[in-house]
């Protein structure tokens, strides 16, 4: 113990120690500085999980109008992804795996979205794995539900559509890698990653290698790079089941 | 880099003001500043909110954050303040549905990996860990738990954590220096001398 007798505390020094302009070493300025201490690598574990739902929200603001996302939808994504690993594992390779995961993650999680392309994945929290899979997508139409099926893509057209890509396997392999890594499995257990480490020169580089994959195979297919942040997200059918809760231009009107 | 603004020298606030203009136009380098500039701070007040849930919490804040991202408004602090919100919502949430159902308690502890008591009790106070001091402050009454968090931790000023509690400032301040001073009276020492007890997160009862 270094102090048994911090200083008094009155306003103006608890100001000090919660703001760290605290000059002092009592304990209790010790204890503020170790809650703020330098962040872990553990604690920025989510990163990746969070860029990949960044980039989906920028590519697919149409997956955020009348589509009820609330905590509970994350829930049917992780079983969307899961299935997703389970069909990699079951084909085991790369294109094959693709079609399959294609196929399997249509079902559990896409009530509600509108279905553009059969590979159109269940983003209900926007991931873009599904999205960075196809080309040619066209915008998404002003009415979902009636322009629904009248999506061009060809089902299960899905390798052909990556004349400007690597390799579709690696797509699929990163599709399946990036979603297995937001549901924190255990990506590595499957032979057929084996590819993915290859490419990307080394199991940590995965990630990397992956998103800026995905990114650039997903850049000459959108029509308009300004598209992506136009529509607004907070759409009038956004949250027609409750009041906002959290305005978006700040927390003025928080009520809680 | 601390996770609280007033920690890391210089203003990075200006930075973080910049960074999520970027990160809103689409730039994604300038999202993952963001990320490592914000979640470390968020992630600490969730865990004294949830407990061991926090990093759950914190994935479905990031998710509604990404979502709304385009519409927020507002500069870095503006920014910190409205993922602090989100992210009480989104605990508030979680402990509401927690109160529904019976749930084991876990401790602080187990979540952040911490040395065991006795191994605590030899460590200098200069090595307080952070996930200690975080123990700490999650045995505070909430309110003040939350406004020594919020003003410490995830760097807000009075005002901005008022607006997240729906508190006035000078209720946010007030309940920070309680905080502060239950603090420095049972604080390292009571950290260091006890054995026995055990910490834990606030129970779904707290929560009105």
């Amino acid at each position: 113990m270094t102090t048994r007798q911090p200083p008094p505390l009155n306003r103006a020094n608890a100001e000090a120690i919660l703001t760290g302009t605290a000059t002092e070493r009592s304990e209790l300025a010790q204890i503020i500085a170790a809650a703020r201490g330098s962040a872990t690598s553990a604690e920025l574990a989510g990163e990746a999980a969070a860029m990949i739902r960044f980039q989906a929200a920028r590519l697919e603001p149409a997956a955020a109008h009348g589509v009820t996302v609330r905590k509970r939808m994350s829930d049917k994504l992780l079983a969307a992804k899961v299935g997703i690993a389970a069909a990699l594992a079951a084909a085991a390779t790369g294109g094959v795996a693709l079609a399959a995961a294609a196929h399997t993650q249509t079902e559990p999680a896409h009530h509600a979205l509108p279905a553009s392309t059969s590979v159109a994945a269940p983003s209900h929290d926007g991931t873009p794995t599904p999205r960075a899979t196809r080309a040619a997508v066209p915008p998404p139409p002003p009415s979902h539900a009636a322009a629904a099926p009248a999506a061009p893509t060809t089902p299960g057209g899905v390798g052909s559509h990556f004349s400007a890509s690597p390799s579709p396997s690696l797509h699929g392999l990163c599709i399946a890698y990036l979603a297995n890594e937001i549901t924190g499995g255990k990506r590595m257990d499957n032979p057929a990653f084996g590819a993915l480490v290859t490419a990307a020169g080394g199991k940590n580089k995965i990630t990397i290698y992956c998103l800026t994959l995905l990114r650039a195979d997903r850049q000459p297919t959108r029509p308009a790079r300004s598209d992506s942040i136009g529509p607004p997200i907070l759409s009038p059918g956004h949250r027609l089941s409750g009041p906002p809760d959290v305005p978006p231009s700040g927390p003025e009107g928080d009520q809680s | 880099m601390s996770p609280a603004r007033h920690a890391a020298g210089g203003d990075p606030d200006t930075s973080l003001t910049r960074a999520v203009a970027a990160a809103q136009r689409g730039d994604d380098a300038a999202f993952t500043q963001v990320y490592r500039a914000v979640q470390p701070g968020l992630l600490r007040y969730l865990t004294v909110l949830v407990g061991p849930d926090g990093e759950d919490v914190a994935s479905e804040t990031w998710a509604q954050v990404c979502r709304d991202f385009s519409g927020f408004q507002g500069d870095g602090d503006g920014f910190r303040a409205w993922t602090a919100t989100i992210g009480r919502h989104r605990a508030m949430d979680h402990l509401r549905a927690r109160a529904r159902r019976p749930v084991a308690v876990t401790t602080l502890d187990e979540l952040m990996a911490l040395p065991a008591r006795d191994d605590t009790a030899g460590l200098a106070l200069e090595s307080l860990s952070t996930a200690a001091a975080l123990r700490l402050i999650a045995e505070l009454p909430r309110d003040q738990a939350e406004a020594v968090m919020l003003r410490a931790v995830v760097g807000l000023d009075a005002n901005a954590a008022g607006r997240v509690l729906g508190k006035r400032a000078g209720a946010v301040r007030t309940a920070a220096y309680r905080g502060l001073r239950r603090l420095a009276e049972q604080g390292a020492g009571n950290l260091v001398d006890r054995t026995s007890d055990r910490s834990r997160p606030f129970d779904a009862e707290t929560v009105r």
